[in-house]
C-alpha cells in the first residue's frame, strides 16, 4: 500500500511526464527553422490557437493567485472575470489586423511590428528591452508556483527548489526541441486538466464542506458579508479602482509579447476572430476558482500566505490520488506559460536586440541557433532568481503589467490611424512608463482610487496623439492601416 | 459596461446561492460570446461584400 504522499507524487509526476512527452512528440516533419520554431509556420487551426491562447493566458496566477485574492482580499478579485472577458473583445478587433500585417511582412515578434510600422530603431529597441525585463518576474513567478504546488501536494516532503529545477529542465528541453508547436501541444493536456481541476475545486470542495456552493455562500454572507463585495478585505480597492484596472488590463493584456506573437501562429485572420468569439467561455473556470478561495475563507482561516489557500483546502478535502491530479494540473499550468515566455524572450533577444545591434550580417539560421541557446540561458537565470527570489516578485509583476500595457497606443494607433508617428509613440510610451513606475515606486497606487497603470496609459495616449499631430511625419506613413496595400518590407 | 459596477456590486439578491455581483459577471461571460458572434457575422458579411465590390 502506498503512502498518501507517494500516491499524490506518483500521479503528479505521471501527469507532468505525459505533458512533457506530448511536447517532445509535437515536432513536425518540417525543418525547425526560425519561422517554424517561433510561429509554427503560421499554420495553426482554430483548435490549436484556442489551446495555445488558453495555455498562455491561464497561468499559475489563475490557479493559485485568483483563489488567493478571493481568500485574502475578497470582492476586488471580481476584476479578473471582467477584464479577461473584455480582453478577448479587444483581441477580436486587433489580432486579425495584426495577423494580416504579420503575414505580409513575415512578422514574428512584437518588436518586428514596431520596426515595420514606425521604422524607428530606438523605439523598437526600447519595446524589446521592456518586454524582456517584464518577462523575468513573470517566468520567475511561474517557477515559484511550481515549487509551491509540488511542495504542498507532496505534504512538504519535497522542497520547492528541486521541484523548480526539474520543471525548468523539462521546459527548456521541449522548447529547445520543438518551439511553439511543443507549447501548443502541451497546452492540450494542461487546458483539459485545468477544467477538471477547476470543476473539482470549485464545485467539489464547497459540496464536501458545506453541501453545495449556495450553502457555502450563504454561510459566508452571514459571517463575512464584507468579503463578498468591494473593497473586500482591502482599504482602497473600490469601484474606481475596479473600473480603471479592468480597462487597463482588458486593453493591455494582448500587449504582452507572447500573446501578441500567438496571433502570428494562426493560419488565417478568420481563425483569430472565431477564437475571440469562443474564448470568453473558458473564463468560467476562473469563476470556479473564486468559489474555492471563498470556501477557504471559512474552512482554513488565518493562513500566512493566501496563495496556499486552495491547495491546503484541496489537500484536506480530496483523497491523495486526486490531490496528485490537481497538483499535476497546477504544475503544467505554470510550465506552459513559463515555456512560451522563455521562447518569446529568447526570440526577442536574438532577433530584435542582438542581431540589429551587434551582428547585422547574421543569417536567419544563425538567429534561430542563438535563440535556442538563449532558451537555456534564460531558463537557468529564471531558476536561479526563483530559488533566491524574494517576496517582491508579485509587486514586480504588477509593475510589469502596468508597463507592458503602455504599448497599447503604439499598436492600436499604428494599426488604425495613419497620422501617428514613431517619435510620438515613443514619447508617449516613455511618459506612460514613467508615470506608472513612479506612482508605484512612491506607493501611490491606487492614486485617487485609480490604478496607476491606467493613469500612465491615459497620459501615454494623450502625449502620443498630441506629439504626432504637432510633429507630423516628413513623409507619409509607410503603412497607414493594416488593410491598405503593403509597403516594402523593412527587413 | 464596467462603469455600472456600483449598481451591481452587492450580495443580495442571490441566485442559486451565488452572490449577485458574481452572478452578474458570470452572466456576462456567457453573453459576451453571443454578442461577439453577432459582431463576427457583421464583420464577415462586410468582408464578403468588400470582396465582391
Amino acid at each position: 500500500m502506498m503512502t498518501p504522499t507517494a500516491t499524490a507524487l506518483a500521479v503528479m509526476f505521471a501527469i507532468v511526464a505525459l505533458g512533457t512527452a506530448v511536447g517532445f512528440l509535437a515536432g513536425s516533419r518540417e525543418r525547425m527553422d526560425l519561422e517554424q520554431w517561433t510561429v509554427g509556420g503560421r499554420r495553426f487551426g482554430a483548435a490549436l490557437v484556442f489551446l495555445l491562447m488558453a495555455g498562455e493566458a491561464y497561468t499559475t496566477f489563475s490557479f493559485l493567485g485568483v483563489s488567493g485574492w478571493a481568500y485574502s482580499r475578497g470582492g476586488p478579485v471580481l476584476y479578473v472575470l471582467a477584464y479577461i472577458t473584455l480582453a478577448y473583445v479587444t483581441s477580436f478587433f486587433i489580432l486579425p489586423q495584426l495577423w494580416d500585417l504579420g503575414r505580409r511582412h513575415r512578422l514574428q515578434t512584437q518588436p518586428d511590428f514596431f520596426n515595420t510600422r514606425y521604422r524607428n530603431r530606438y523605439l523598437t529597441g526600447f519595446v524589446c528591452v521592456v518586454g524582456i525585463l517584464a518577462f523575468i518576474p513573470y517566468v520567475q513567478l511561474q517557477l515559484v508556483g511550481v515549487g509551491i504546488i509540488v511542495s504542498v501536494a507532496s505534504f512538504g516532503h519535497i522542497e520547492p527548489a528541486p521541484a523548480m529545477a526539474v520543471a525548468t529542465l523539462l521546459i527548456v528541453a521541449f522548447v529547445f526541441a520543438n518551439g511553439v508547436r511543443a507549447v501548443a501541444w502541451v497546452s492540450i493536456v494542461k487546458d483539459f486538466l485545468m477544467v477538471v481541476a477547476a470543476v473539482a475545486i470549485g464545485i467539489g470542495i464547497p459540496l464536501a464542506r458545506f453541501g453545495g456552493v449556495g450553502a457555502m455562500f450563504h454561510a459566508l454572507a452571514h459571517t463575512h458579508p464584507q468579503q463578498l463585495v468591494m473593497p473586500g478585505a482591502t482599504a482602497n480597492l473600490g469601484h474606481a479602482w475596479y473600473i480603471s484596472t479592468v480597462l487597463l488590463s482588458a486593453l493591455g493584456s494582448y500587449m504582452w509579447p507572447h500573446l501578441f506573437g500567438t496571433a502570428f501562429t494562426a493560419k488565417s485572420a478568420d481563425t483569430l476572430r472565431r477564437n475571440a468569439v469562443v474564448m470568453p467561455l473558458y473564463t468560467l473556470t476562473l469563476a470556479l476558482m473564486f468559489f474555492a478561495g471563498f470556501t477557504a475563507v471559512l474552512t482554513v482561516p488565518h493562513l500566512r500566505d493566501g496563495d496556499l489557500a486552495v491547495l491546503v483546502v484541496a489537500r484536506e478535502t480530496f483523497s491523495p490520488w486526486f490531490l496528485g491530479v490537481i497538483g499535476g494540473a497546477g504544475a503544467l499550468t505554470a510550465m506552459v506559460p513559463a515555456a512560451i515566455l522563455i521562447l518569446t524572450a529568447a526570440t526577442l533577444f536574438a532577433k530584435n536586440l542582438y542581431r540589429p545591434l551587434l551582428a547585422p550580417a547574421m543569417t536567419e539560421d544563425g538567429v534561430a541557433r542563438l535563440a535556442r541557446a538563449m532558451v537555456v540561458v534564460l531558463g537557468a537565470t529564471s531558476l536561479a532568481l526563483a530559488i533566491h527570489g524574494s517576496s517582491t516578485i508579485v509587486s514586480l509583476l504588477l509593475t510589469a503589467y502596468a508597463v507592458m500595457a503602455q504599448c497599447f497606443p503604439g499598436v492600436v494607433l499604428g494599426l488604425f490611424w495613419s497620422r501617428v508617428t514613431g517619435p510620438g509613440v515613443f514619447i508617449g510610451i516613455i511618459a506612460g512608463v514613467l508615470t506608472a513606475v513612479l506612482l508605484m515606486a512612491a506607493h501611490l497606487d491606487p492614486v485617487f482610487g485609480l490604478n496607476a497603470g491606467f493613469v500612465g496609459l491615459s497620459v501615454n495616449l494623450a502625449v502620443a496623439v498630441v506629439a504626432s499631430l504637432l510633429f507630423p511625419a516628413r513623409e507619409p506613413a509607410a503603412e497607414p492601416t493594416a488593410r491598405v496595400a503593403a509597403a516594402p518590407s523593412a527587413e | 459596461m464596467c462603469f455600472s459596477v456600483t449598481l451591481w456590486d452587492r450580495i443580495e439578491p442571490m441566485f442559486f446561492g451565488v452572490p449577485f455581483n458574481l452572478c452578474w459577471l458570470i452572466l456576462w461571460i456567457v453573453l459576451t460570446p453571443c454578442c461577439m458572434w453577432g459582431a463576427y457575422r457583421i464583420e464577415t458579411a462586410a468582408e464578403r461584400r468588400g470582396e465582391r465590390g
